[in-house]
């Protein structure tokens, strides 16, 4: 895949931002650093899924926040319009919740804030293989 | 490698593939498996969801349904979905068999025809019920809640053997893959002696399709951008319920197949969330302890299960966003969780996109809507009894338990594979996965799949295989 571009990464971290702000002793999606792992997060999707989302999110970041806020927010009823209907908004919110709260909640920030901040700890000792 | 004919092709290395490449090369056959996804040590499974979802499932972890309804997560690694699954290893019931005999016309499907081949798989499993003591207050929490309003419940059998969860260590990292090679996966288990008894592996090769011919198949791929073709006298499918339909309809035998992608099920899953003033720490030990045993639930098409998930997957399972949404997350620790699992009636269809890829349409129905609400107002009186203040519906539908595809039965009209698990009509092609499911049996379905590939390689064998006269 293609790194994303630092245009990207500002789109991202905008969007980011409406969803997670920050505050109460966790950092914001751009201020977690988390961006950088998005190529992680986009590259299993099927490369005409991924461009279109990449493109979606290029041209939502245009709008300013509360408008974004405002997009997200009147998403989530229409997600549960049943069928074809609703398929456009679970897409939309598969694309920027999904990718979004999985690479800031996974623990891959470098100084570990999120996971500290909602005081998740996840420990298995590993085995090597005989 | 190159140009040698194998005994047997086995595509896909899962509940499937893993048990009948063991036997087949006890037998002293010669067997290929190629296998779509990477392979992994145990100490290398990723440590978090985001490197779990991206190497370890197909597309990331976001498989979606045609209206994107339905989210489904399937294995793309060596040992299949063994290795991201919970390793819940039940038997099926005479109410799930009896329906698949009605369905099928096969009188293999029974309690009494199916036990020994249960016996042979679990004498090289080795399998625990979770002991109450090593239940977080999740389970706490469930079961009594369970008890409160006089509901039957019962300790999960889990395929494990040295958790240590008394010593810290927390269960719910290996849905990422056991780092400890304790989950009872494929490669730690079946795979592991198959190797052993001459099994050779090919992963990262997606299979694209294959040719039937009289005298052998051949299975064309592509390994790392490199076109690959491989040579067997027979061929089985075990790539899953959309894999392998997926490959039978790109190799162009859909018109000889008049029931190939239809009858597709999934076990959907409604998750609810519950916040409660006191420490749960779901996440933590066991995180699958306990189960629904209570026969009300089995007749009405549910079951509830007591999970939970990682981080990430509880924020996109949360409705919302912002500073509310942000709230309940920094709550991760007082959360709790209990799913309905549907015994799903509507069946849906697997198809293709004119990309290459998948198309599955797949719904709620009425029957489907129905039986979650019941599950629901089950779980709604458990979290009241238990003090919980606030309950979250998860609008996201997930399906874990990817079923059907390719019927087994006798009627070419409404199955794909006769039952000698051959595809109809093609004599050297089989199918031994989920995907043979005549319908959803409403239990996880891991167990099974073993056991079918238990008989699956006795047809192939022409001889009854003895279990294992000791355990693993």
């Amino acid at each position: 895949m293609t790194p994303l571009t630092e245009r990207q990464r500002r789109a991202w971290n905008k969007i980011g931002d409406v969803l997670i702000p920050g505050g109460r002793g966790l950092p914001s999606f751009s201020d977690s650093g988390v961006v950088q792992h998005l190529e992680t997060a986009l590259e299993s999707s099927p490369p005409d899924d991924r461009e279109a989302l990449l493109t979606l999110v290029s041209v939502l970041a245009w709008l300013p926040r509360p408008l974004l806020a405002l997009l997200v927010a009147v998403n989530t009823p229409l997600r549960r319009l049943p069928g074809m209907a609703g398929a456009p908004f679970r897409l939309l919110d598969m694309g920027l919740r999904g990718v979004v709260f999985t690479v800031y909640y996974a623990g891959v920030d470098e100084q570990g804030r999120v996971h500290a901040g909602i005081d998740c700890h996840i420990h298995c000792e590993p085995v090597e293989d005989n | 490698m190159a140009d040698r004919c194998y005994d047997y092709i086995i595509v896909g290395s899962g509940a499937g593939g893993g048990p009948l490449a063991r036997w087949l090369t006890a037998a002293g056959h010669s067997v290929l498996m190629l296998e779509a996804g990477s392979r992994f040590q145990s100490h290398e499974h990723p440590d978090n969801e985001l490197e779990a979802n991206n190497r370890l499932m197909w597309n990331g972890g976001m498989d979606a349904s045609r209206d994107a309804g339905f989210m489904f997560l399937r294995g793309k690694v060596f040992g299949g979905g063994t290795v991201i699954n919970q390793a819940l290893l039940d038997r099926f019931d005479a109410r799930a068999l009896d329906s698949w005999a009605e369905r099928s016309g096969l009188d293999e499907f029974s309690v009494d025809a199916m036990a020994r081949h249960y016996d042979a798989v679990e004498s090289e499993l080795t399998l625990e019920h979770i002991p109450r003591e090593n239940g977080n207050r999740n389970a706490e929490l469930y079961v009594d809640g369970f008890e409160k309003l006089g509901y039957g419940w019962a300790p999960l059998r889990r395929g494990q053997s040295h958790c240590r969860v008394d010593q810290g260590n927390d269960c719910i990292r290996c849905l990422g893959g056991c780092p400890r090679a304790s989950k009872q996966s494929m490669p730690v288990t079946f795979l592991a002696r198959a190797e052993q008894q001459g099994l050779e592996v090919v992963t990262d090769c997606q299979v694209d399709g294959l040719s039937h011919g009289r005298q052998q198949v051949t299975v064309f791929g592509r390994q790392q951008g490199r076109a690959r073709r491989f040579f067997g006298r027979r061929c089985v499918l075990a790539a899953g319920s959309l894999g392998s339909t997926r490959i039978l309809q790109a190799s162009g035998l859909a018109p000889e197949l008049p029931a190939l992608g239809k009858g597709f099920y999934c076990h959907p899953q409604f998750v609810t969330l519950a916040l409660y003033d006191r420490i749960i720490d779901a996440h933590k030990g066991s995180f699958q302890a306990v189960k629904s045993d209570d026969e009300r639930f089995r007749a009405a098409g549910f079951k509830l299960e007591n999970v939970f998930m990682g981080p990430s997957g509880a924020a996109y399972l949360m409705p919302g966003f912002g500073a509310k949404h942000r709230d309940l997350m920094r709550a991760y620790r007082n959360l709790a969780c209990i799913e309905v699992a549907v015994r799903d009636v509507t069946p849906g269809r697997i198809g293709g996109d004119g990309r290459g890829g998948l198309r599955i349409d797949k719904r709620v129905g009425a029957p489907e809507r129905q039986r979650a609400r019941a599950g629901l107002n089950v779980i709604h009186d458990i979290y009241r009894a238990t003090g919980a203040r606030k309950v979250v519906h998860s609008p996201v539908r997930i399906g874990l338990h990817l079923m059907g595809g390719c019927a087994q039965g006798r009627d070419r009209a409404t199955s794909v594979v006769n039952p000698d698990f051959q595809v109809h009509g093609l004599p050297n092609l089989y199918v031994m996965d989920a995907s043979l499911f005549p319908d959803a049996p409403g239990i996880n379905p891991s167990l099974s799949i073993m056991a079918l590939a238990h008989r699956a390689a006795e047809r192939l064998l022409g001889e009854p295989l003895d279990a294992r006269p000791e355990a693993a």
